[in-house]
This record gives structure tokens, sequence and C-alpha cells, in this order.
């Protein structure tokens, strides 16, 4: 018998108009899936928007169908186009909930990685109360097509009970994972030094809190000599990523780079406090699960899916990311050290309960209730 | 006058005015008004009733206003305009219209009824939700949940008005401890006798279970403020095949740690409706194994396998959740001590610190 074939529809797994590609979250969380798939013995090809070229990565086909047309965060031609072309394809994964809209293969699954329409921003594609209705119906069409709804965590499970309740009986939690092997806590204690590293490993966006990081950076590090801010991940454009250079540059003990991801376990490991100060548009974080992994507390926003890996005062915080909330959590981190350690114990603890392995245990069933 | 803040609340007594409600909420305005009054405010409270009563309920002023079930919002205004000076509105679902310089509490999502309808679910929101956000100083809410569906809703003026203290727990009365014990194995029910405490839900796998496990046996710990819930638990369970292994008792809150400490495994089967469950955290506490559903708050108390089960509310996902518990005494005791670990960040005593904050800001005294 040979192999059922699933195809992935995304949207921007590459740049549609050429080979730049940042590995973030959703990009390897789609990597993670693919490679999934091949082992429990599906054919896989990613499908998403470009000009007509084909490509591969990681042993996957990646296909583009030529549209642009985006309305209410929904593709309909993408996804019209999809449908049409696909039906070689036994089975379908649609990467994100909209893009099953309009209208969806019959055995697919749908997955949310978090709410992301939870910021003031949005009102401005869809703030008045007709668009508002548009979004949602549309949403509804969304979710009406594939037999089975994935969600990153509870939260979207909740919103949309709260919303378009008749989903009920299709959601999945299956929350994100790490690789609690890989991600692992310092061997041994490094010896003698006092200097505390607070490290911010996301991307260098404003809904992810890095004005506000970068705020409270300049008034602790010049409260405490034995303080550094460490700022680990990529800009949106090269202009974001000199003007960070210059910020850091122009600062005692903080400091900006980025690393491939083979070495942000080291990274990790180095830190004393980690900051997840999402402001909203967040699911069951990979950048706080590999932290919690590292065994290091972690500091967090109130948003989407962080408050099902964190406990407030228990393994982290979780705190409304403003300035005088960051300063006051990372204080009270940065001047206890036993504090900090159990912390990260208990963060290590909760970390192994996402590992990865149960993360594909409960894709595998998934899978196998829809695709058959 | 600057010190008096009234507490409008749908029932602390019964609508006679004669005995307290049990409940969560009831639970909750009580804690919150012993913080008042030590903080030096005069707490009154203001409430439904069959018709017009004034009492004292530990010491503090009750008021009991003629509602009609059907009408209530009839009630809310009278109160509303009877009453002058500093109000606390307990309730978040009861109230839609608020005076400057309040503080209103929302208990957790209330209106994701399954299968219910968009325009049902956008009344609720748009009716309550805005209301408050738009009109009161300060939502406090007991969960994450709340806060994160409201932001989703209304980006802009969730994030500003809505704080969140999650619910507490009596560690003083609450903590692990050894039951009178036994060779059975006993999972406790410890919620209201409704749908959307998932009593239909767990009466769906009880038979099954009782039939394929003869060390099991349930305990049912439920009020009795709702006789039409009683009548049909009785007469289900007489009709149930193993009902010698079908137990209730009606505890008042002081029992309640005893209760507790008898039970191996706590179910929490919430379907909708749902804040940082009192007896969730209690459970907790006590340092049990508890299964409870990913709805609402309880995604905020319960990170699945770590210290409890976290499952979909399904039938199908709730037998087999306390298959494995019944069959995996390790795993329960595993839990069970990850639990009580967790449940204390809960303590009261921070819920306490919270809350003065919030009350310091809003209705500042002289």
């Amino acid at each position: 018998m040979s192999a059922k074939k699933v195809a992935l529809l995304t949207t921007n797994f590459f740049h549609p108009s050429s080979k730049r590609i940042i590995m973030g979250g959703a990009e390897r969380y789609q990597v993670d899936l693919c490679r999934l798939l091949k082992d429990l013995g599906y054919y896989v090809e990613v499908w998403q928007i470009g000009s007509g070229w084909t490509r591969e990565f990681d042993g996957v086909r990646i296909r583009s169908i030529p549209v642009t047309k985006s309305e209410y965060n929904t593709f309909p031609d993408l996804a019209t186009a999809f449908y049409e072309n696909s039906m070689a394809f036994d089975y379908a994964l649609y990467f994100i909930l909209t893009l099953a809209y309009p209208i969806a293969r019959e055995k697919s699954i749908a997955i949310s990685h978090g709410v992301f329409w939870d910021w003031p921003g949005f009102d401005l594609m869809a703030g008045k109360p007709e668009d508002r209705q548009e979004w949602l119906r549309r949403l509804s069409i969304a979710l009406a097509g594939p037999q089975k709804l994935v969600s990153v965590d509870t939260n979207t499970i909740n919103y949309f009970n709260a919303t378009l309740a008749g989903f009920y009986h299709k959601w999945e939690y299956i929350p994100n994972y790490v690789d609690t092997d890989l991600f692992s806590p310092p061997a041994e204690e490094p010896a003698g030094n006092d200097t505390v590293r607070v490290l911010f490993p996301r991307r260098l966006v404003p809904v992810r809190g890095i004005n506000e990081t970068m705020r409270a950076a300049e008034k602790l590090t010049s409260r405490y000599p034995w303080i550094e801010f460490h700022f680990c991940g990529r800009g949106h454009d090269d202009n974001a990523e000199r003007l960070m250079n210059q910020w850091a540059g122009n600062r005692e003990r903080c400091f900006y780079y980025w690393k491939p991801l083979e070495m942000m376990p080291e990274i990790y490991r180095q830190a004393d406090i980690v900051l997840i100060p999402s402001r909203s548009t967040e699911g069951t974080s990979l950048a706080a699960l590999e932290a919690m992994a590292c065994g290091k507390p972690v500091i967090a926003g109130l948003a989407g899916g962080l408050s099902d890996i964190i406990l407030h005062g228990y393994n982290g915080y979780l705190i409304k990311p403003t300035v005088e909330n960051l300063v006051a959590a990372i204080e009270e981190l940065a001047r206890d050290k036993d504090k900090r350690k159990l912390m990260g114990r208990r963060a290590r603890e909760v970390a192994l309960t996402f590992n990865r392995k149960i993360w594909a245990e409960r894709w595998a069933r998934v899978l196998e209730e829809v695709f058959r | 006058m600057e010190r008096e803040i009234a507490i409008f609340t749908p029932n602390l007594l019964d609508w006679e005015g004669k005995k307290p409600v049990i409940g969560g909420l009831e639970r909750y305005i009580r804690a919150l008004a012993e913080l008042l009054t030590d903080m030096g405010y005069a707490v009154s409270f203001h409430q439904n009733a069959h018709r017009d009563f004034q009492t004292t309920y530990l010491g503090w002023p009750v008021y009991g206003y003629k509602a009609d079930p059907q009408h209530l919002n009839v009630t809310i205004e009278r109160i509303e305009k009877s009453v002058p000076g500093r109000v606390l509105y307990s309730s978040i679902l009861q109230q839609v219209y608020y005076r400057p310089g309040s503080i209103c509490i929302s208990h957790g999502v209330w209106w994701e009824l399954p299968g219910s309808s968009p325009a049902m679910a956008r009344a609720a929101y748009e009716n309550h939700v805005a209301a408050a956000l738009l009109q009161a100083s300060l939502i406090i809410s007991c969960d994450y949940n709340f806060l994160n569906v409201a932001r989703a809703i209304y980006p802009n003026l969730a994030g500003r008005k809505i704080q969140v203290i999650p619910n507490f727990v009596d560690l003083k009365r609450f903590y692990p401890r050894e039951g009178s014990g036994g060779k059975r194995i006993r999972v406790l029910y410890p919620r209201r006798l409704s749908r959307e405490r998932g009593f239909t839900l767990l009466q769906a796998v009880i038979p099954n279970l009782l039939a394929a496990y003869p060390e099991l046996e349930f305990q049912f710990a439920i009020d009795t403020n709702t006789p039409r819930y009683l009548e049909a638990f009785h007469a289900w369970r007489q009709g149930e095949a193993h009902n010698e292994r079908l137990l209730y008792c009606h505890p008042d809150f002081d029992a309640m740690p005893g209760v507790y400490a008898d039970a191996d495994i706590v179910v929490i089967p919430t379907i909708y409706s749902e804040g940082t469950s009192f007896s969730c955290l209690e459970a907790m506490a006590m340092g049990k194994a508890i299964i409870a559903t990913n709805v609402g708050g309880l995604t905020n108390l319960i990170i699945d396998n770590y210290n409890g089960l976290l499952i979909h509310p399904t039938a199908e996902y709730l037998a087999q959740a306390l298959r494995f518990l019944i069959e995996h005494p390790l795993e329960r005791a595993r839990l069970g001590k990850n639990a009580a670990a967790t449940a204390r960040v809960f303590d009261r005593k921070l819920w306490e610190a919270r809350w003065r904050q919030f009350i310091n800001k809003v209705y500042p005294l002289g």
C-alpha cells in the first residue's frame, strides 16, 4: 500500500518572493509536524503563497500558489485554489485556522497557534462593529469545515466557546512542546559569579514587549552594577536590528545578538531570569517552554496561553508587562537567588510535562481519528 | 459616608433573609467583606429577596429587596437608586449599570453554554462585559481566562480595565492529611449538581466504572440549595446498579477538609461557566489527585499531568482519566503532591494583599 498523502496549507513559510526564511516558533512547529507525519508513514507536501515556484525544505516539497488577496485576515483565493488543486491528496492540514475559510477539505484538521486579534492595533483591521461581525462570521465558516480543531492553548478554545460555541466538540488542546533532552539545566553552577543575567529571547517587536523591556533595562542597569540584559532575537527588518545594535552599543551591560537555534539551549543556560513579556498574540510560547526546560524562572505577560504554563509565583510570574511591573518583578528575582533557583527547579519540572514525545503522542491520536 | 461601602450581590442570604447561601460567590464576598471591615470600612449588603427585609449577618447589615426572578433588572434598578455612595458590584453578570468610581468582580466567563448561538453569546458580552468595561473603574477577574477572552473581544478596553486576582484557599484549614482510609478508592465530586458543573458528564461514566472496579466508590458532597437537583439526584441514584457505592453528604464548610481527606481522586468536570474554582483550589491544597476540565479558570490552576489531569469535557476523556488514576496509585500521589505545592501560591493572604492595593486605589480613605 502506498503512503497516504497529506497536504499542509500555510501562508508564508518562505517569504513569497525570496528565499528569506526566519525560523520562528510557527515555522519550527511546521517542520516538526511534517517530520511527525513522515514518521507516521504519511507523504507530506506544503502549499503556500508564492509566484508558482516549488522548493524543498527539510526533505519536504513546498509548492506555491500565485494569489495575493487577503481580507479580514482570511485568504479566500488561496484556500479555494488549494481545495481545487490538492484533490490528489487524501488529507489536509490547515496550519492557520483562517485558511479553512471559505472551504475546507473533508478530512482535514485546522490549527490555532493562539489568539492574534487581542491587541489594540487589530482595531484598525476590524474595528467597526460590522467588520468585527464579518470577521467572526468568516471564522465561524473556517471552524465549520475541518473535522478537528487543534489549539496550542486553552485560551483559544475558551474564546471560541464564548463567541462561536457551536464547535465545542471539535476542539483538542495540544499544547506546544519542548525537547527536554536538548533544553536542559546547566550541569553545574557557574562558580563565583555574582552577575545576574536577564534574557529577552524574542523577536524585536512591540507586541513581545521589546519597548517596555528596553526601558526596564535602562532603569535596572543604572540601579545595579551587577545586572546584565541580553536581547537575543531578530528584528522584522535590517533597520530594526541596526537600531537595536546602536541602543545596546551605547549602554553598559546591555547586549544584542541573535543565535541559531542549536545554540539557544546554551543561551538559556547562561541566563538567570528569562523574560517573555508579551502584551498579546501569544500561545504556549516555545521560548517560554524552552527557558523553563533549562531550569529558568520566567517573567511572562498575561497573554494567551502563557497562563497555561506558568503559575504566578510558582515557576515564574504573570504580569501586565508595563515598565513598572517588569522592573518590580525582575528586581525581586534578581535580588533573591534562592527564589530564582526554587522557581527554576519547578519550571523544569513543569516543562517535563510538555515534553515533545507527549506532544507527538497527542498529535498521533488526533491524526488517527481524522485521517482514516 | 466615605467609610461606607455597599456590596450589591444576588444572594448572600436566602431570599427570606434567614440562612446563608452556600456557594462560591457567597464565600468570596464574605472574605472580601472581612477584609474591608479589617481595613476600616463599614460594609453593608444589598440583595434580592421574596419581600423587603433588613437583618444582620456576622455583624453586617443586610438589606433584602423584593424581586421577581423573571424581572431581576427591576430590582437591580431599585437597589441602584436607593443606595447612595460607594458601591462594590459582586458579580458582573448581575449588573448592567455601574456608577463611577466602582469595582466590579468577574467570577469567570459564564455564557459559553455549549450549542448556544453566536447571537446569544454576543448578547452576553455586549450587555454585561461591555457595560462593565465602559462604566466601572476596575474589573477584578478571578482568572486570566476572562481577561484573555474579554481582550480578544475588546482589545482596547479590556487590557486597561481588567486586573486578575485568582481565587484563594485558606491553607490553615486545607492541607494534606490522612483520611479514614480503607481499601476503597473514593472519587469525590464536591460541586453543585448542575449541568454546567459537569454532573451529567460524571453520571454518564459512573455505571461502567462501578461495574469494572469493585473497590471504587463515588462520594457526592452537595449543597441543599436547590430541591429539584436533589430529587433528580436521588431518583438517579436509586436506579443505579451499584448504588451502595454511590455515597452522598451535605457537609457545611467546616466539614469539607474531612470530606476531601477521605477521597483519593477529586473530579471538577465543569462544562462551562467556571473561574478559579474554590473546590479545585481546596482539593489542590489537600494534596488530592484532581481531574479538571480545560474550561475557564481551571486552566489557570491545573497544568495537565503536573498537578492534576486537565481534560476536554467529554465523557470519553473523563472515563479515560478516571481509569488511569484508579489504576495508578503512584501517579495519584505524584499529582497530589504537586497539587499541594502549587496551591501554596493561592494562599488567602496573597489574595488579600492584592485586593488591598486595588481597594486603596478605588475607594481611598481620608
